[in-house]
């Protein structure tokens, strides 16, 4: 293999491990928060939240790039306060991976959540534990299956994008250009033997990724209470 | 600087992939510069440069795209040059063409399908719609086309064998192994425009001076060596 489609290895683990950490810690508490409320805006909350699944990659790269580029009023005053352009840059990558990958982790985190039973949460509550403590001592515990389901999809689902990547990344070797985007590269230039080098890794990985979280969730503990 | 700042961003149209990656190589051993290469269709590169994509140099499969970078003032209109003429095959996998001229080989073939590039899209697709018309001039039912997005889909298409024929890059059939030199005719230059390539520097490059140095090495007599042994003509 390739120097330069190792580099696109690392660069597409790197991404898909940057995304999934941001978006657990973020998803955790707005899942478990989404799974309890009785917040009237709810539904509008948890269709945008599921937008991406719906959505061609191409409605966000295209928004991506008329917002965030260098030229627009938005990308010129991120470029101002931080020097990082958000369009064709590794930062960049990842905004866009957490938008496209958000569902991916909210609604594994969500159906979880809401098994969770009541009665539990209400016992923890009536001996003095706060909320924070009942998240995650009484919550967590009995979602396990959730939230590795989550982390697992979150990862293979980034490391599978394509679409939003060749829009608002381009190709960059080092910056942009993962695995998918290199595949792609290999089959326009005609190097066949390349793209099947890759295409083969991502399929065997895809395939121990699910084969994982099945295998896993069949092991932990279904809610015990 | 670090060492990566000093790399070289060149953008390039897919049909020019393979010969930017001996050029860079080339160049890289005399002058110690290293490059990067990005790739895609002529169309996308300009776009993506003209939202901010950060390269030094650009590449084009036209010279039509190169002068909307310059009328947008985000390249610099005297680095432009012609670094390429790409020329048209025709080719057939099952045939054998011997050393048949275009003309002859083109009517003793007679495929169910031809492949080509969209000619709104890809200056090779524009230059197989002008040799066809020109070919057929209303004396022979035109054969059924099959229109693909760029000229190396246009080979994918032929070498999968999902068209008998088509017409293809004849740079990505003499550099292939698999392709016998049998199968395909060169089109006479006289059946289409050529199909000048142009290159330029970009006015956000922060890397002018090497820049230069890599266009000058490629318009020189080494980077013109390289460039034929690919399959095209010279400027």
């Amino acid at each position: 293999m390739s120097e330069n489609d190792l580099a696109a290895i690392l660069l597409t683990l790197k991404l898909a491990t940057v995304t999934t950490l941001i978006l657990l810690v973020v998803c955790l508490p707005y899942a478990w928060w989404l799974s309890r409320t009785r917040f009237i805006g709810k539904p509008i909350l948890e269709a945008l939240t599921a937008l991406p699944l719906v959505l061609p990659p191409t409605v966000l790269g295209f928004y991506f790039l008329i917002f965030f580029n260098p030229n627009s009023v938005i990308g010129d005053f991120i470029f101002t306060m931080t020097e990082t352009q958000l369009t064709f840059s590794f930062t960049g990558l990842v905004v866009a991976s957490l938008i496209y990958s958000l569902p991916f982790m909210v609604q594994p985190l969500q159906v979880a959540f809401s098994n969770v039973s009541q009665r539990s949460i209400e016992t923890a509550a009536s001996l003095g534990l706060n909320r924070a403590f009942q998240f995650v001592w009484i919550a967590i515990p009995q979602s396990l299956r959730g939230v590795f389901s989550a982390i697992v999809l979150t990862f293979a689902h980034t490391v599978g994008e394509f679409g939003v990547v060749l829009m608002v990344g381009g190709n960059i070797p080092g910056e942009t250009r993962v695995v998918s985007i290199a595949i792609y590269e290999h089959v326009e230039v005609i190097a066949y033997d390349q793209a099947h080098m890759l295409a083969a890794v991502l399929l065997v990985f895809s395939f121990a990724m699910l084969a994982t979280v099945y295998l896993i969730n069949r092991q932990l503990p279904l809610n015990r209470f | 600087m670090g060492l990566a700042s000093e790399q070289l961003s060149i953008a390039v149209a897919t049909n020019f992939v393979p010969v930017m990656q001996r050029l860079v190589a080339e160049h890289e051993t005399i002058s110690g510069v290293s490059a990067r290469i990005t790739s895609g269709s002529t169309g996308k590169l300009v776009a993506q440069v003209l939202l901010g994509a950060p390269h030094d140099v650009f590449f084009s499969a036209d010279q039509k795209r190169v002068g909307t970078l310059i009328a947008e003032e985000v390249a610099a209109a005297d680095s432009r040059f012609t670094y390429a003429i790409g020329r048209l095959v025709y080719w057939a996998p099952a045939s054998d063409f011997g050393d048949l001229t275009f003309a002859k080989a083109f009517s003793i073939s007679n495929p169910s399908t031809i492949a080509l590039a969209n000619a709104k899209l890809a200056p090779y697709g524009a230059a197989a719609n002008r040799t066809l018309s020109k070919l057929l001039e209303g004396n022979r039912t035109p054969p059924k086309l099959v229109t693909a997005e760029n000229v190396g889909q246009a080979f994918a298409i032929v070498a999968t064998g999902n068209s008998p024929a088509g017409f293809v890059a004849f740079s990505s059939v003499k550099k292939n192994l698999d392709v016998d030199p049998r199968t395909y005719v060169v089109v006479p230059s006289s059946m289409h425009q050529p199909i000048k390539q142009d290159a330029i520097m970009l006015q956000r490059s922060k890397l002018k001076d090497q820049a230069i140095a890599f266009l000058d090495f490629v318009r020189g007599n080494k980077g013109r060596q390289i460039i034929e042994r690919f399959g095209y003509d010279l400027p």
